[in-house]
């Protein structure tokens, strides 16, 4: 986990054309609690990114981030980082990034642009 | 299960853990291919002339290396086998029906040794018999100089990390059969930044290069005989930092593992193009672990090898094609299943006086037949080694007391079912596998007598190290009544023959308890009567334990628990932590079966424990067997056989007369007269006529001696002796037929021989037949 260099959303170095409108660290999986009550969770994390509205061009990088994911199998994400102050981005590596989904079309646009990040290290 | 250290088990119940594995398919490299030269060749052959060698020298090729035969460069579908020699025309191979050569089919050797059951070949001559293993092998003096349980350490794959990738290499754990043997080895690493070594334990060995590479180790005695070693590694580059990267769109659908079964198996999945998803391929899955913030793999039986989760093969049959959503479905099995897949012809061993070639020629057979100093372990040596090829490709360890045994008789069947069965009616015993693929053969903790103590304590669980409830099954009334266990104690050759001694004990005692059922086992290999008493009481309390079955869903990755070998996992458990209030304070328990669950999204990889509590039972009555009688076993003591009851006649009916019968009846009333010649009776019906029975009465006391009465034909006498008459005594004659027969014409008379009384009676009965 190393600073991100951007300061902003980025995948693999390369920043969102369209920056998100909203970030979102998931609640962790619970798997249990163990013999003395203690919760016991997974050590990934998700982080959703979502947009309201984006031009076909910027879903298209979206999806080509998604695509590069194929070949290595992991990403690194540039994100605000976890439980820390000040707010500030962090790159996280060996994420996994679920395929972008979307609403309809809107004027030749697309909305309701979700994006998950998974496999998330903190 | 292994042991972990204080530091270890910190780890363990450091929060949150993430694992992420890794799947690697061997992808053996082609060692030599060339095509069929014989225009004549036919099922069955199993020399095989070969030319137009298109990769590699016939001298890299070694024996019990895999070979495909196909119509095309590299094909496999005429099917597979293990190469036996070749020479720099012929490639020998095993025993085979199964391939259906032709000229010119393309013959492929491949860096991939496997599991095989080998044939043994019997050739008869008369009343003699040559017993060849594995098709070619006459016995010279292998049962006495014996071999190795060959342990090198699993399979392996791996990343290169920084440009390098190390594994840990020792065969450390190679056991010698014969006592005093000693040995020497000599390691080959291929593609690794050494070649080889001539040490016990290599130690860490560097590979600097993505590729499937061969590691062999040979070790030979002091006698010189050799036993090979054959591990299969390989090396792939993190997906992040190159192109030769292991299959990534994978899953696990289930993967668990039981004692019972013998080992492990899971359901994968992939969806990729995958050309070495075959039956028989070497599938290893290794991991990347983190527990907390630290990187670090725990657990594994073999030394520095933590980060191995599981080897184990694509078992035959097991591959489905989901073409609809592009993806390819297929089981893998520990090395146990496989040996489950193959089955190898009876073999039959007994022990011998010391020289296998002088016991043959005196009791017959081949010396193949006779091992001096024959037990339990070496009967499994001998089957491993003889009839199969486990000992090349896995680790091998017996763990436990040996015993004496007489003969060992293995039924053609799977080559599991053969070692397992000998280690089950022997020493209650089993095989199993671990995680990593070595074969355990152990004693199981039933049969162990203080198996608390005798065992390794691998864990002591607490509430730290599960999540939910514990599912405690609790039973109150013992499954088991009555156990009847009988064996042999072997006590090896005294003089010309061997020495034995059966003995017979029942659990709990000579009583059954009142409920439960009845077991009887035998074929134990004992050393004495008490040890068979000791040995009914553990396995009787162990099968009617209180807490057979315990099942944990353990909080971490806690890789240190394994089925194999049988290790004690001490629970404690607090009245608050189950609803029953049970408490324990470092109970023993020993594992019986793992289900592990893999969620790659959340990097959890968690295992579900079954454990049976650890039992300590009394000692069990000994069954006096009665004495061998006199004339031996052999004869069959004679019982007398009570007569059989009088056979009662059927009654015969009344003889039917074609006249009926008549009776005749005549009364001299008052004193009597000699010769007074009473009624004259002649026979007019026209056929002969029988007197059935005569019927004489006098009715006064005779004065002297009584009358005398006679009854004539024809003047002559029918009785043989004239009846005497004594004072109201009543004679009677029956069965005359034989003589009193009247022919047609004649006449019966009765007549008085010598009178003495008054008032005769007489009737006759006469009829025809």
């Amino acid at each position: 986990m190393t600073a991100g260099a951007s300061g902003t959303y980025a995948i693999n170095g390369s920043n969102f054309t369209l920056q998100p409108e909203t970030g979102q660290w998931l609640p962790r999986e619970l798997r249990g609690y163990d013999g003395n009550g203690r919760p016991v969770y997974s050590a990934l994390r998700q982080f959703e990114i979502r947009w309201g509205y984006m031009s076909a061009a910027n879903f298209n990088q979206i999806k080509t981030f998604y695509d590069s994911m194929g070949a290595t199998g992991t990403v690194v994400v540039d994100l605000p980082q976890f439980g820390t102050t000040p707010y500030q981005f962090y790159s996280y590596s060996g994420c996994h990034v679920s395929e972008p989904e979307m609403g309809v079309f809107f004027n030749e646009h697309e909305s309701e642009i979700l994006m998950v990040v998974t496999g998330i290290r903190t | 299960m292994t042991t972990p250290s204080a530091g270890e088990l910190a780890l363990l119940r450091t929060h949150p853990q993430l694992t992420r594995l890794y799947l690697s398919i061997y992808n053996p490299r082609t060692v030599f291919a060339a095509r069929v030269n014989n225009i004549s060749i036919a099922k069955n052959d199993k020399v095989i002339a070969y030319d137009s060698v298109t990769t590699g020298n016939y001298l890299a090729v070694q024996p019990a290396m895999t070979l495909w035969v196909g119509t095309t460069l590299g094909g496999r579908e005429k099917g597979s086998i293990y190469v036996y020699g070749i020479s720099a025309t012929e490639i020998t191979v095993g025993e085979n029906s199964h391939i259906d050569w032709d000229d010119n089919d393309y013959i492929t050797v491949v860096n991939f040794f496997q599991i095989w059951p080998l044939y043994p070949r019997y050739v008869q001559d008369d009343e003699n018999i040559t017993v060849y293993k594995a098709y070619d092998k006459q016995y010279t003096d292998e049962n006495t100089t014996l071999g190795e349980f060959i342990n090198m350490g699993p399979h392996h794959a791996g990343f290169l990390e920084g440009g390098e990738h190390q594994v840990y290499w020792s065969a450390v754990g190679t056991e010698f059969l014969r006592t005093g043997a000693t040995g020497s080895y000599l390691w080959t690493f291929e593609g690794a930044t050494v070649t080889g070594s001539s040490s016990i334990t290599p130690g860490y060995i560097t590979y600097d290069a993505p590729g499937h590479y061969l590691v062999k180790l040979r070790v030979a005695d002091e006698t010189g005989h050799v036993e090979v070693g054959a591990r299969h590694v390989s090396i792939y580059d993190r997906p992040e930092e190159g192109t030769n990267v292991p299959i990534l769109k994978w899953g696990m659908d289930s993967f668990s593992g039981s004692r019972v079964e013998g080992g492990y198996s899971t359901r994968l999945w992939v969806e990729e193009q995958i050309d070495d998803i075959v039956d028989g391929a070497l599938v290893v899955i290794f991991a990347d672990d983190w527990y907390g913030d630290t990187k670090d793999s725990i657990g594994g039986n073999a030394t520095n090898r933590e980060n191995t989760v599981f080897c184990g093969y694509i078992l035959d049959g097991t591959i489905d094609y989901d073409y609809a959503n592009s993806r390819v479905t297929f089981d893998v099995g520990s090395p146990s299943e496989v040996m489950k897949l193959g089955e190898a012809f009876s073999v039959s061993v007994e022990d011998s006086s010391g020289d296998p070639e002088t016991d043959a020629n005196q009791k017959g057979g081949d010396p193949w037949f006779y091992l001096p100093d024959l037990t339990v372990k070496k009967a499994l040596y001998h089957y491993i080694k003889w009839h199969t090829t486990v000992n090349t490709c896995n680790d091998v360890q017996y763990v436990g007391d040996d015993f004496a045994i007489q003969f060992f008789d293995a039924d053609r069947t799977s080559i599991y079912d053969a070692l397992n069965s000998l280690l089950r009616s022997a020493v209650y015993g089993a095989a199993v596998c671990d995680r990593q693929g070595k074969l355990y053969f152990e004693i199981e903790a039933a049969a162990k007598d203080s198996a608390e103590t005798a065992l390794t304590t691998s864990m002591f669980v607490d509430s730290h190290d599960w999540i939910n409830q514990p599912q405690i099954s609790e039973r109150h009334t013992g499954d088991l009544s009555y156990l009847e266990g009988g064996g042999v104690a072997y006590y090896g050759f005294i003089g010309a023959t061997g020495s034995y001694e059966a003995f017979l004990a029942s659990a709990p005692g000579s009583t059954p308890s009142y409920r439960g059922s009845v077991q009887k086992l035998s074929g134990f290999a004992l050393t004495t009567q008490d040890q068979l008493n000791t040995l009914v009481g553990n396995i009787f309390a162990f099968q009617n334990s209180t807490y057979p079955e315990v099942r944990l869903d353990i909080a971490g990755n806690y890789r240190v628990f394994d089925i194999a070998p049988q290790e004690i996992a001490k629970l404690t458990v607090a009245p608050d932590d189950t609803h029953r209030g049970i408490t324990w304070t470092q109970k023993a328990f020993v594992i019986q079966a793992i289900s592990w669950t893999y969620d790659s999204q959340h990097g959890s990889f968690l295992p579900q424990i079954t454990v049976a509590e650890v039992t300590q039972g009394f000692a069990g009555d000994t069954i006096v067997i009665p004495a061998v009688p006199d004339e031996g076993w052999g004869v069959p003591p004679v019982t007398p056989v009570p007569p059989p009851p009088p056979i009662v006649p059927p009654e015969i009916p009344p003889i039917p007369g074609g006249f009926g019968l008549h009776q005749f009846m005549y009364t001299l009333p008052g004193t009597l007269e000699v010769n007074t010649g009473l009624l004259r009776c002649y026979n007019r019906f026209g056929t002969t006529m029988y007197i059935r029975e005569v019927h004489i009465s006098e009715g006064t006391a005779p004065s002297s001696g009584g009358s005398i009465i006679d009854v004539n034909i024809n003047g002559s006498s029918m009785l043989i002796s004239p009846i005497a008459l004594s004072v109201g005594l009543n004679e009677t004659y029956t069965n005359a037929f034989a003589v009193a027969v009247i022919l047609p014409g004649q006449y019966f008379t009765v007549d008085v021989d010598t009178a003495d009384g008054t008032d005769l009676a007489v009737v006759i009965l006469a009829g025809m037949l």
